[in-house]
C-alpha cells in the first residue's frame, strides 16, 4: 500500500515528538510518499524560523533515513495539479462566484494520489478530507458560516473531480497512530492505553481534525 | 441568605496533610496561628470557607453539605447545575432582549454595529481604510472587530490577499488598543499620529489603478505595528504574526483548506495548526456523520492484510 502524505500530518507528528513511529509502521504498511511542495512547506520554508526549525530538522531526518520518498515534480504532476485546482475551486459557488477553497499544497497531493495509483491520502485538515469523502457535509459547513448567501455545489464538476482521483481512503494522524497501536507496532513508544489517549489528544491539540467525542468513543473498546 | 465574612483567610491549622507513604499525617502548620501558603497541602475535606469567592457565597452551605456528605448524589448535583445554567441563560437572554441585540450567525451583535457595517461598501478600499482610521481614533473595538470579520469574508470570496492584509491591520489595531500597557504608554501618541497619517495616505493610494505603492504602504503600516508591539508589548511573537494565524484559523473554520487559509493570510502552517488545535472547530464538526476513528483503523487493517497476503 502507498500513502501520500500532506504537510499537516508530518507537522502534527513532529510537534508531538511522534515522528519515530513512522519507521515502525512503514514496513507493515508499504510506501510513504510526499511531494516536493510538501517538502518545501515543512522543511525549506520554515528553516529560518527558529520557532519551527526543530520540527523541520526532525522531518528532514526522516527523509534522510529514507522513511519518506519524495516524488519529484514533472510535467504530468504539474498538469494534473492544475486540473485538480481548476475543478476543486469551481465546485462550490457563492452567489454564482466560484469559491477558491483548495490551494496548491493539497491539490498537488491529490494529483500525486491520482498519478501514483495510490489509494490512501494522509491529511489532517478537514476541507480536503470532506471534499473527497462527503462534499455535502462541506457544503453544510459553508452554509452554516454564511447563512445570508446562496451557496451551491456543482455536481457535474464534482463527478469529474472524483473520476480523476478515484475513491481513496483519507486518513488522519490519529487514525494512523491508533492503527499502529492496535497492530502492536509501537513497542517502547506507546506502551498502554493512557499513553495512547495522551498521544491522540496531543495530536488533536496540534491541529488534527478530530473531536473529543470521537477519541473517547474509540478508546472505550481499547484494552 | 448566607454571606461570607470578608477578609477570611486560609488557616493551615485545619488542614491535615498526608505523607506520600501514608505513614503519618501532619498538620500543614505548626503551633502558631500564622496563615501559610497551601501549594502542597492536601486537604482532608473540601470546605467552601476556603474559597474567598463572593460569587459562590450564597451557595456555601449547600456546597459543603453536598461535597462532604457521604450521600452525595451526582444526579442531584446535575439537576442543580441544570437549574443554574437555565437561570444564567435566562439572564443572558434578558440582557440581550434589553439591548435588543439580534442573533446573527450564532452571535448576538449590536444593532448599531450591524447598521454601521451595512453602510460601508467593502468593494471601496479607500472608504474601508478611512473607516478603520475612524474607529481606531474612536477606540471602538466592536466596530474594528466587525470590520476585520467582514474584510476576511470579502477576502475569502474574492480570494484577494490585499483585502486579507487589510483584515490583518484592522485586527492588529484592535489588539493594540485593547492592551492597556501599550495604550497608556507615553510612546502611544506618536504611533497614533503616524497611524492616522499613514491610513489616510493608504486610502488615497488605493484609488490609483497601479496598486504597487498601495501594497508598499500596507507593508509599511504592518511593519510599524510590529515595531510598536516589539517596543511596548510583552510577547516575543508580535501582534501581526498572531493576527495572521488567528485570522487564518477563522478562514479555515469558514471552510477553506489549510493551505488556502495560510496562503491567503501569508501565515505559517505550524502556527495556524496550533491555533486550530486550541479551537472547538473539530468538535463543532462532530455532528457530521463520517467514518469514525474505529472504522478508519479497520479499513487500514483490511488494506494491510490484503497487502501481506499478496506478499506471501
Amino acid at each position: 500500500m502507498k500513502i501520500v502524505f500532506d504537510t499537516g500530518v508530518l507537522i502534527s507528528f513532529s510537534q508531538t515528538c511522534l515522528l519515530p513511529v513512522f519507521s515502525n509502521i512503514r514496513d507493515d504498511i508499504g510506501e510513504f510518499v510526499i511531494t516536493t511542495g510538501v517538502k518545501f512547506e515543512c522543511i525549506d520554508r520554515v528553516r529560518n524560523n527558529m520557532r519551527f526549525k526543530l520540527s523541520s530538522l526532525r522531518i528532514n531526518d526522516q527523509l534522510n533515513e529514507f522513511i519518506f520518498t519524495v516524488y519529484k515534480s514533472d510535467k504530468e504532476l504539474d498538469d494534473m495539479t492544475k486540473e485538480i485546482l481548476n475543478l476543486t475551486n469551481s465546485i462550490f459557488l457563492i452567489n454564482g462566484t466560484p469559491l477558491h477553497i483548495v490551494d496548491f499544497g493539497e491539490a498537488e497531493c491529490m494529483a500525486l494520489l491520482s498519478i501514483s495509483k495510490s489509494n490512501c491520502l494522509a491529511v489532517d485538515e478537514r476541507t480536503t478530507r470532506l471534499l473527497i469523502e462527503d462534499p455535502y457535509a462541506l457544503l453544510d459547513i459553508l452554509k452554516r458560516k454564511r447563512s445570508n448567501k446562496r451557496i451551491e455545489l456543482v455536481q457535474e464538476r464534482y463527478d469529474k473531480f472524483k473520476q480523476l482521483i478515484g475513491n481513496p481512503i483519507v486518513i488522519r494522524s490519529v487514525d494512523l497512530l491508533a492503527f499502529a497501536y492496535e497492530k502492536n507496532l509501537l513497542k517502547g513508544i506507546i506502551t498502554n492505553k493512557e499513553y495512547l489517549r495522551s498521544a491522540l489528544y496531543s495530536l488533536k491539540f496540534n491541529g488534527c481534525a478530530v473531536s473529543f467525542e470521537e477519541i473517547e468513543e474509540y478508546l472505550i473498546n481499547i484494552k | 441568605m448566607h454571606k461570607m465574612k470578608k477578609n477570611r483567610k486560609f488557616s493551615g491549622k485545619n488542614h491535615l496533610v498526608k505523607n506520600p507513604d501514608n505513614s503519618k499525617q501532619f498538620y500543614a502548620v505548626g503551633d502558631n496561628n500564622e496563615n501559610v501558603s497551601f501549594i502542597n497541602a492536601r486537604r482532608n475535606t473540601r470546605n467552601f470557607k476556603e474559597q474567598d469567592n463572593s460569587s459562590f457565597g450564597h451557595n456555601a452551605n449547600r456546597f459543603n453539605k453536598q461535597i462532604n456528605s457521604r450521600t452525595h448524589n451526582p444526579n442531584r448535583h446535575k439537576k442543580d447545575n441544570k437549574q443554574n445554567n437555565n437561570r444564567n441563560n435566562n439572564k443572558q437572554n434578558q440582557n440581550n432582549q434589553q439591548f435588543n441585540f439580534p442573533k446573527k450567525h450564532g452571535k448576538f451583535q449590536n444593532p448599531e454595529v450591524i447598521k454601521y457595517i451595512s453602510s460601508l461598501n467593502f468593494k471601496n478600499w479607500s472608504q474601508i481604510l478611512l473607516a478603520i482610521n475612524e474607529q481606531f481614533q474612536n477606540v471602538d473595538l466592536q466596530k474594528l472587530h466587525a470590520i476585520d470579520e467582514k474584510l476576511l469574508d470579502e477576502a475569502i470570496i474574492s480570494n484577494n490577499k490585499l483585502i486579507a492584509e487589510m483584515a490583518v491591520i484592522a485586527y492588529s489595531y484592535r489588539k493594540l488598543i485593547s492592551k492597556k500597557h501599550i495604550f497608556y504608554s507615553p510612546n502611544w501618541k506618536k504611533f497614533k499620529e503616524k497611524t492616522i497619517i499613514d491610513l489616510k495616505l493608504a486610502s488615497e493610494l488605493s484609488k490609483k489603478p497601479d496598486l504597487a505603492e498601495f501594497t508598499k504602504k500596507i507593508k509599511e503600516i504592518q511593519t510599524d505595528i510590529e515595531n510598536t508591539d516589539k517596543l511596548l508589548g510583552h510577547f516575543i511573537h508580535d501582534i501581526v504574526f498572531n493576527a495572521r494565524a488567528k485570522i487564518a484559523s477563522s478562514a479555515y473554520a469558514y471552510g477553506l483548506s489549510l493551505s488556502q487559509a495560510t496562503n491567503l493570510l501569508s501565515a505559517d502552517k505550524d502556527s495556524v495548526m496550533a491555533v486550530i488545535g486550541q479551537t472547538k472547530i473539530p468538535d463543532e464538526d462532530s455532528v457530521i456523520k463520517g467514518k469514525t476513528l474505529k472504522e478508519k483503523v479497520n479499513l487500514l487493517k483490511e488494506m494491510t492484510m490484503h497487502k501481506n497476503v499478496i506478499k506471501k
